[in-house]
């Protein structure tokens, strides 16, 4: 049988390298031998390479038979303003170093820079797409590689843009190192087993939104100032580790990411960073028989840490780092969060608004870390009150609880081993702030002028 | 009027705010507070790279409508009403010297000591955060400097009404404070009680606030230092959805300058028109 099987195995690479060195190249280039890439397709074989050397190319492409189509000295091939610019129709396409442009504007017909639609197996690498409005369309394409492109989205208004990149039923897809800026959504559908690594997303509506798609990894992605980091839904066995949501602060929206009707979520050491609101959690896990994990998270300066749905429970959120949010943790319409784990194993999370105090220097504060906060209970409630939020009043409401802790609302956490110290990874180094001239200028002279006035006034 | 005989006043005014020495204690603690504040909430407010607003703004905010309102409504009660308990009010109008050439200088006079306390806190602790290497966006510290300046000038204002009116310091100086009390805490209390229990909407909450040069100044430097108004709810999208971000500012604007405007036009008229036995 061993043997059946190395036979075989010699019989396919010989095969295969039979099969190299009958691949033909063609060249595309301003000058000919092909002026255009249309041409050379036409003539080509399934296995062959066309080389497409620099220049502009004003044509729409099909793709329909498995070639590795390779740009050198960035050739741009432009659509013109009208309908799609590249479409793939065949399997393991390598389509490599292509600036392509110029799509139409049409939502309906989803007008896009690259196409790949039944096209398993294809490699979209190292190209750069501007004025799209869909940037990479992947239809059926399962197993696709989409590394290192850079997608610019047509600068239109967030509702009539298309998406950066768009997976429809393409699971076991990589999107590696890819850029999107002023795009809509990164987003897929019955899409699963996909790995999203190293990506960065920034300008955009949704930075990775997704339906129905289980077991995906996402990893050292960044999503920056869209209107939400990343919103995912109906999935399973969802692994993110290492991300920054940072400055996603859209209007009634603003999450560093939300999930609705997720199942076992495990979420470690990503940092969620002056959003609007860190995390925000409807109905997951959604399942009775799931539990999702939050770990060694970064929760900073957001509006609202994480915001919970009254009835969420089953979330396992232990040593994160919940640092000055102006509300660590809301519940939507104000109550009491029961049936999550805020501690586990004598280990709890950091909140830096704790008060307590760690006597046997464990790092483990001695008195539980309880968010029962009559101002943030009644915000909780009354959203409306949130305009009062900053004015000496809720400090006011504090201390009045304080004094008469029958006025204390129920907490909404007790994390029973609060944290003494914050866990930031080093991952996320700190760089020191900028010593700010303007602003030791102007500062000095607003010290030194009355300070002169003072004495002048004094000495007369 | 005489600007000579104002500025005779105004020169009179300001040395005895400065030579006071509860004028003084509080100058010193204000900026040292403001120095101490925001060099705490700088020195741990980035991660990455990023920046906090939350802590160093609602610090700063805070410590200004504790402390200005309560300097200015003060300063502004007894400016007139212990003159004229003292009986030196009379002296003064026996010189060649007119009612509203005093008011004008006294509200001017006691005003830039006010101003010049505010820049001096924010001036410290500017420098301390400029050292220290916090946010560094001058001009939103400016903008919030200036909001003071008027929260101050209001509450002057609301302060000398007062006083006019007051045949007693000690009695003005309690109003002051009830009103301190009023404007600071108990009217925002008032207005959060009234929604939880009658559940007030949007619109109306946004109204009453306004009613509050505090809750208005309050308001306004958070639209001016946060990035964002959706901090302040549904209130804050409210506001800015009708009016316009700048609109809203431009709104707040106008009703801090109507609160230094109105309570000083109907201080100057009463004083102005007061019968010579009822000063």
């Amino acid at each position: 049988m061993a043997s059946y099987i190395s036979v075989l195995v010699f019989l396919t690479a010989i095969s295969t390298s039979v099969a190299v060195s009958a691949e033909t190249v063609h060249i595309v280039s301003p000058k000919g031998p092909f002026t255009s890439i249309s041409q050379a397709i036409l003539s080509a074989k399934s296995g062959d390479t066309i080389r497409v050397n620099g220049g502009t190319y004003n044509e729409h492409i099909i793709v329909d038979k498995t070639l590795n189509l390779i740009g050198i000295n960035e050739p741009n091939i432009d659509g013109g303003g009208k309908g799609t610019v590249v479409l793939i129709k065949a399997p393991g396409v390598t389509f490599k170093g292509f600036h392509v442009s110029g799509s139409g504007e049409s939502l309906t017909v989803e007008d896009t820079g690259i196409v790949l639609d039944s096209a398993q197996g294809s490699i979209i690498e190292d190209n750069y797409l501007h004025d799209v409005l869909f940037g990479i369309y992947l239809k059926n394409s399962s197993g696709t590689l989409i590394r290192n492109n850079t997608i610019v989205g047509k600068d239109l208004p967030i509702p009539v843009r298309g998406d950066g990149i768009r997976l429809w039923y393409s699971s076991k897809t990589k999107i590696l190192d890819n850029t999107i800026t002023g795009a809509r959504d990164l987003v897929m559908w019955w899409s699963g087993d996909t790995l999203i690594k190293g990506n960065k997303i920034e300008q955009g509506r949704y930075g990775l939104h997704y339906m129905y798609s289980d077991n995906n990894v996402f990893e050292d992605n960044l999503f920056i100032g869209n209107y939400v980091g990343g919103f995912l839904m109906y999935s399973n066995n969802i692994k993110f580790h290492y991300n920054i949501f940072a400055l996603n602060q859209g209007p009634a929206t603003g999450y560093g990411i939300g999930f609705k009707d997720l199942d076992d979520i495990v979420a470690s050491e990503n940092l969620f960073i002056d959003n609007r609101i860190g995390i925000y959690m409807d109905n997951s896990p959604h399942s009775v028989d799931s539990w999702n994990t939050l770990e060694d998270n970064v929760i900073a300066f957001n509006d609202i840490g994480i915001s919970l749905m009254p009835s969420i429970q089953r979330n396992i959120i232990v040593s994160n780092s919940f640092i000055d949010n102006v509300e660590q943790v809301e519940v939507r319409g104000g109550g009491v969060l029961a049936g999550n784990k805020w501690f586990e194993e004598n280990k709890g999370n950091y909140w830096s608004d704790y008060r307590g105090y760690d006597e046997d220097k464990d790092g483990i504060g001695e008195i539980p870390y309880k968010a029962e906060s009559l101002f943030e209970g009644l915000i909780d409630s009354n959203p409306v009150l949130r305009i009062f939020i900053y004015s000496p009043v809720a400090q006011a409401i504090e201390l009045a609880s304080d004094a008469f802790p029958v006025m204390k609302p129920a907490p909404k956490v007790t994390d029973n081993y609060p944290l003494m110290s914050s866990r930031i990874s080093d991952r996320f180094d700190s760089p020191k702030g900028k010593f700010s001239l303007n602003l030791f200028i102007v500062s000095a002279f607003m010290t030194l002028i009355p300070l002169f006035a003072f004495f002048y006034i004094i000495r007369r | 009027m005489d600007i000579k005989n104002v500025l005779l006043i105004v020169r009179k005014e300001a040395g005895e705010s400065i030579k006071n020495r509860w004028f003084l204690l509080y100058t010193i603690c204000f900026s040292l507070l403001a120095l101490l504040v925001l060099f705490l909430a700088s020195s741990r407010s980035e991660i990455a790279g990023y920046s906090g607003f939350g802590k160093t703004a609602a610090s700063l905010i805070n410590l200004v409508l504790l402390f200005v309102p309560l300097i200015a409504l003060v300063t502004g009660a007894i400016s007139i009403s212990s003159e004229r308990e003292n009986g030196t009010l009379s002296y003064l109008l026996s010189h060649p010297i007119t009612k509203s050439e005093i008011f004008v200088g006294k509200f001017i006079g006691t005003l830039i000591p006010i101003w010049f306390s505010i820049s001096l806190g924010f001036g410290l602790a500017g420098v301390g955060v400029a050292i220290g290497g916090g946010e560094g966006d001058v001009s939103k510290y400016i903008t919030t400097a200036f909001l003071s300046a008027l929260l101050a000038a209001s509450l002057l204002s609301i302060g000398l009404l007062v006083s006019v009116y007051s045949k007693r310091a000690s009695k003005s100086i309690g109003i002051a404070v009830f009103l301190w009390l009023l404007f600071i805490i108990l009217g925002d209390l008032g207005i959060m009680g009234t929604t939880v229990a009658m559940g007030l909407g949007i619109e109306q909450v946004f109204a009453l606030a306004l009613l509050n040069p505090a809750e208005v100044f309050k308001i306004a430097s958070v639209l001016a230092l946060s990035p964002r108004f959706e901090i302040l709810g549904p209130v804050g999208i409210y506001a800015v959805r009708t009016f316009g971000k700048e609109g809203v500012f431009y709104l707040l604007f106008g009703i801090m300058l109507l609160w230094t405007l109105i309570p000083l036009g109907y201080a100057y008229l009463a004083f102005t028109r007061f019968r010579k036995e009822e000063i």
